[in-house]
């Protein structure tokens, strides 16, 4: 009789874990959507679907602009995961304020340039993730997409150290309703 | 033992019965999030300005009904020879809403005008060499803190960032934004 128990309840449960995982993955990314938009109103975020190579900057649930992932690196994800962005990585050097001059440079245009985004970014979040330029060196030991150097641009205007992404695995059809 | 058993087989038919399969209900779930998604998403037009690439979209149900060329911040400095007051010319990312919309509106010109101009300075905020009736074109669309949707006088220099921080669009297209958009609507730049 406790074999029979056993039986039926391996029976009853198995399916859960021979069939969620697709399905799964899209319900936990609609939740952290559902709660992004629900917990920081009004801010942009990033949903990095590998399902359908696309990109989509969103607020609100309001989609801002579709970009196309010309290329992956590194391990692939296997699960939905939610991204937060830690720092912007531009070309652009910017002097340590460690450093104390005596007298401005010839040419100090300190506090008077935009620092503003460039076409050859790297976008890199945590836990580790890089969204960068498509003509910039990647790493096979660190995980990321390649863009277009206009996404890029766009996306690194548009986001800042705190915003999130969700990242979806290559498995769900993903964003077809909305 | 046996009615632990024939209690959990007949949960089990009843749970296959009524169609609520583990897959059936994470199924109804992504409904639920969907919709409630959908609720939180704008239902009217809104516009979504690119100040990187200077263009302008409204996006209805999911899909762009119009775009346009548009110029925006330049991001330069002004310094104030006297005060030493310092004016940015970006325009500002994130979210804003249509506050008034205006036709035929007049620039009451702010004080960076003049300086920019090397002119004297106003004293009084009602002068009337401030307001300048032709500059923003048949219409405005006011975002907030000075910030507004209007024409330009120089539409060939479309497409790039060389405003004060407002969002500029030829005649045609901001008569068709101002159609589009209403008081209330939002306006996502980034």
């Amino acid at each position: 009789m406790a074999f029979k128990l056993i039986c039926f309840l391996f029976l009853l449960i198995s399916p859960i874990h021979a069939e969620t995982n697709p399905l799964q993955n899209k319900k936990e990314a609609l939740q952290l959507e559902l709660n992004l938009v629900q917990q920081a109103p009004a801010t942009y975020y990033l949903i990095i679907d590998f399902t359908a190579k696309e990109v989509h900057l969103k607020a609100d649930a309001n989609l801002l602009r579709t970009c196309t992932i010309l290329g992956s690196f590194g391990i692939k994800h296997t699960q939905t995961e939610e991204l937060i962005l830690n720092k912007l990585i531009t070309p652009q050097t910017s002097e340590p304020s460690v450093i104390s001059r005596r007298r401005p440079l010839p040419l100090d245009f300190s506090g008077r340039l935009t620092t503003g985004p460039k076409h050859r970014s790297r976008l890199y979040f945590a836990p580790t993730f890089l969204v960068q330029s498509a003509d910039l060196p990647t790493s096979n030991h660190i995980p990321g997409i390649r863009l277009s150097n206009p996404d890029i641009k766009a996306l690194a205007s548009a986001l800042v150290p705190s915003s999130k992404a969700i990242l979806i695995p290559q498995m769900v059809p993903y964003g077809e309703t909305h | 033992m046996i009615v632990i058993y024939l209690f959990l087989l007949f949960c089990g038919q009843q749970h296959i019965a009524a169609g609520n399969t583990p897959q059936a209900q994470i199924e109804t779930d992504i409904a639920q999030l969907e919709k409630a998604l959908t609720q939180h998403s704008e239902q009217n037009a809104y516009v979504v300005i690119d100040t990187q690439h200077n263009r302008l979209q409204i996006w209805q149900n999911g899909r762009i009904v119009h775009q346009a060329t548009c110029a925006t911040g330049s991001g330069k400095v002004l310094l104030h020879p006297k005060k030493q007051d310092l004016w940015q010319f970006t325009t500002p990312v994130g979210l804003w809403r249509v506050k008034r919309k205006v036709t035929d509106p007049i620039w009451a010109k702010p004080i960076w005008a003049f300086v920019e101009n090397d002119d004297t300075i106003p004293i009084l905020p009602w002068e009337f060499r401030r307001l300048d009736p032709t500059t923003l074109g048949a219409y405005a669309l006011e975002l907030g803190d000075g910030y507004e949707i209007h024409g330009t006088l120089y539409p060939t220099l479309l497409g790039r960032n060389i405003t004060h921080g407002c969002i500029r669009l030829n005649d045609e297209d901001l008569a068709r934004t101002y159609q589009l958009i209403d008081t209330g609507n939002r306006v996502y730049i980034y």
